[in-house]
């Protein structure tokens, strides 16, 4: 019986715990509101797909490094729930990838609706040599 | 009360057989092939399931069953938590809502009760969210989402009177350096019905479904269908709406309503394919 009603209030009490651990999440980790189960979607300006991903070579920061394929899990992870050391782990793949030190930034996008300017704002970074 | 598994229970033609003992387990089944798209794996799991559930009829409703689906689901969402949408995320809270309602004396009923509650919490803490967030109550978030999101390009081309969203699409590319996006005079009351329209709606979803049942089941159904008919009418997001149908026919107290759930379902589903190909 007991079984039955802890069974009976679990799915409810996942939504509502997950929910508020992401919602505190969005604050305090720049998680993107968009995905994790806060049910926060189409509310805020800072979807993880308009978030970019800058990766460039030290050497040349003109000069952008493209994300393999292979990668594109790791850097949806990273647009998601960017921290600094994700970035500098993101950006060892990469260095590694392209043999060259390269470095890595997560910006997100800020709106001003009566200028109509998307602006952005840098939320994590790093950089990595390459081998 | 006792814990018991449904397992044996008169057989009926199955396309006319609407009872929710029936119904709502061979919905979930489609539901778990449509909610698994971007992962083989997830792809994989949605198809043994249905396979499973049109297959055998015992396990269709079995609640340990459903209770498994939901635990590897759950379980896969917490390695995946950083990326994965929220239908996927409900989806999983409703494969443990459906064991446990098979697993119950009353699972019909308790079927319905779950799915009222599941409904209802996601639509108040979707408003909670847009409630405490300024930029979407102030219209900001819908005129931006207006202008970029290519799911929105017919909206905004047809009533906003933007002559072609795809180059602020394009501009967006230019980001983490400032772009100046173009608009037209339509784009800022476009946006504003929809913040209403979908705080309304979401907020009457909610209200009436977290009421009890009794008094207030027929309003939720309504609620929730006008909230699917305007919002998918216009964004079909096939994945979400499909877990909202079938807890929207699990909640649902006729035959006649269920029928009409499922039917919803692949209409759904038809109108997402067909308006993904338009908006390409």
């Amino acid at each position: 019986m007991r079984f039955q009603r802890v069974l009976t209030v679990l799915p409810a009490t996942l939504l509502v715990l997950v929910a508020g651990w992401q919602a505190i999440r969005v604050q305090t980790h720049d998680q993107s509101p968009w995905v994790g189960g806060g049910f926060a979607m189409f509310s805020y300006v800072d979807a993880s797909v308009y978030r970019p991903l800058v990766a460039v070579t030290i050497a040349d920061p003109s000069v952008a490094v493209l994300v393999p394929e292979h990668m594109s899990k790791e850097a949806e992870r990273l647009l998601s729930t960017p921290t600094d050391d994700r970035a500098r782990r993101f950006a060892e793949s990469l260095a590694t990838e392209a043999g060259e030190t390269v470095h890595v930034e997560i910006w997100r996008p800020i709106f001003d609706a009566d200028a109509l300017v998307v602006d952005a704002e840098l939320i994590a970074s790093g950089s990595a040599a390459g081998s | 009360m006792t814990t018991r598994s449904v397992e044996s229970i008169d057989r009926r033609p199955p396309l006319t057989d609407l009872r929710p003992i029936v119904l709502i387990p061979r919905l979930t089944a489609f539901l778990a092939i449509v909610t698994a798209a971007r992962s083989t794996g997830r792809v994989l799991l949605g198809l043994a399931v249905a396979l499973v559930v049109f297959g055998f009829d015992r396990f269709a409703r079995n609640g340990w069953f459903w209770l498994g689906v939901g635990v590897v689901i759950c379980s896969w969402n917490v390695f995946d938590w950083a990326t994965i949408d929220n239908h996927i995320v409900l989806s999983g809270y409703w494969y443990l809502a459906l064991g446990a309602s098979l697993l119950s004396d009353d699972p019909e009923r308790q079927m319905s009760i779950q799915a009222r509650l599941l409904i209802g919490l996601v639509m108040a803490v979707a408003v909670v969210r847009k409630v405490t967030n300024p930029e979407f109550m102030s219209g900001d978030f819908f005129v931006l989402t207006l202008l970029v999101d290519p799911r929105f390009e017919p909206a905004v081309s047809l009533v906003g009177g933007v002559a072609d969203p795809s180059v602020n699409r394009a501009a967006l590319g230019s980001l983490p350096h400032s772009i100046v996006l173009s608009s037209a005079s339509g784009v800022r009351p476009l946006a504003l019905a929809l913040t209403w329209g979908a705080f309304i709606a979401e907020s009457t979803v909610a209200v009436f479904n977290l009421l009890p049942a009794g008094t207030w089941r027929r309003a939720g159904q309504i609620a929730l269908v006008a909230f699917m008919v305007v919002t998918y009418l216009l964004v079909p997001v096939v994945a979400f709406g499909a877990g909202l149908i079938v807890m929207g026919a699990a909640s649902a107290a006729t035959d006649r309503a269920r029928a009409m759930w499922s039917v919803g379902f692949f209409v759904l589903a038809v109108w997402g394919y067909v308006w993904q190909g338009a908006t390409l």
